[in-house]
């Protein structure tokens, strides 16, 4: 109870005292000026912003279309196929080869047989 | 106060336009320069207060969505910024100890002794606690409501209205000595 009435006197107190309470607040020429600087510093920052991202848009554009064309190139295999079909033999007698190269430089050379795949 | 008592989830946010930052301002411009004014006691520095926290807002490229989280964000600024001015001025006080705020004490005027007794009270509580007691003493906002707009737990806004009442009345009493010497 006396706690209550002690908060009492002590917002009493406060509010007697208050600051803000005859301050008729920014005027009219003040309230302009925050706002102009607002307005200009927001401004601001969409023309910064707009001068990073050009140069960052035109080096992606350009990215993706270097990767683009680097894709489309023919893939050609590591080495010639190691074994020859024979004039008379049929076209898919020698089948697919799978080569790559180790670390170490091995050659290796898959080759799959047709005959063996069904 | 017809406050709702529970602050909405903050919303996404949104980008910042002139439109949103000019209506922003003249929603909030009176009620964030009135608070200031509580918690720095100078009507110069509540004014550089104003426009920092709207220079923040401007430098943004996006802010809270939804009314509630802007003014939010926006009391959350002007609270932060008088934090650092506080740190700022408690570092120079250290060598001056001395409060701006006693000049006026030679105003015969009770209202101006006053109010002068009060700003040199708040000026000496800590931002936050500061900011919790202008909110809710002051400007009449329930402490759940303060919870949302400072980012605080509700206990937290009630501990620290506990202990700042208690503290500000020794303030109070010991200002009003000084003034009165």
């Amino acid at each position: 109870m006396t706690e209550h009435r002690s908060d009492d006197a002590l917002t009493s107190l406060l509010r007697a005292g208050d600051p803000a309470a005859d301050d008729p607040g920014l005027d009219s020429r003040e309230r302009a000026l925050i706002r102009q600087r607002m307005l200009a510093t927001s401004r601001e920052g969409r023309r910064q912003m707009i001068g990073w991202l050009v140069p960052a848009a035109t080096a992606m554009a350009l990215l993706a279309l270097a990767l683009g064309l680097a894709l489309r190139q023919p893939r050609t295999p590591l080495y010639e196929p190691v074994a020859e079909r024979a004039p008379d033999a049929p076209a898919s007698s020698i089948g697919q080869q799978i080569q790559f190269t180790t670390d170490s430089g091995i050659l290796v050379v898959w080759v799959l047989q047709p005959r063996l795949s069904s | 106060m017809g406050e709702s008592l529970t602050m909405p989830l903050p919303a996404r946010t949104t980008e910042t336009s002139e439109e949103m930052l000019a209506g922003l301002f003249n929603r909030h411009q009176e009620r964030l320069y009135r608070l200031a004014l509580r918690m720095s006691g100078n009507v110069e520095s509540a004014r550089d207060l104003v426009q920092e926290t709207f220079l923040r807002a401007a430098r943004r490229r996006s802010l809270p969505g939804g009314e509630p989280g802007r003014e939010a964000w926006l009391v959350r600024v002007l609270v932060n910024l008088c934090r650092d001015r506080w740190r700022r001025r408690r570092v120079r006080r250290h060598h001056e100890d001395a409060l701006p705020a006693r000049s006026s004490a030679i105003d015969p005027e009770s209202a101006a002794v006053a109010r002068a007794t009060v700003r040199a009270a708040l000026a000496r509580l800590r931002p936050r606690r500061r900011a919790v007691l202008v909110l809710h003493e002051l400007e009449g906002v329930p402490a759940a409501r303060i919870a949302g707009l400072l980012g605080l737990r509700a206990a937290t806004v009630r501990w620290h209205l506990s202990v700042g009442r208690k503290e500000l009345s020794k303030l109070l009493l010991t200002e009003s000595e000084e003034l009165g010497r």
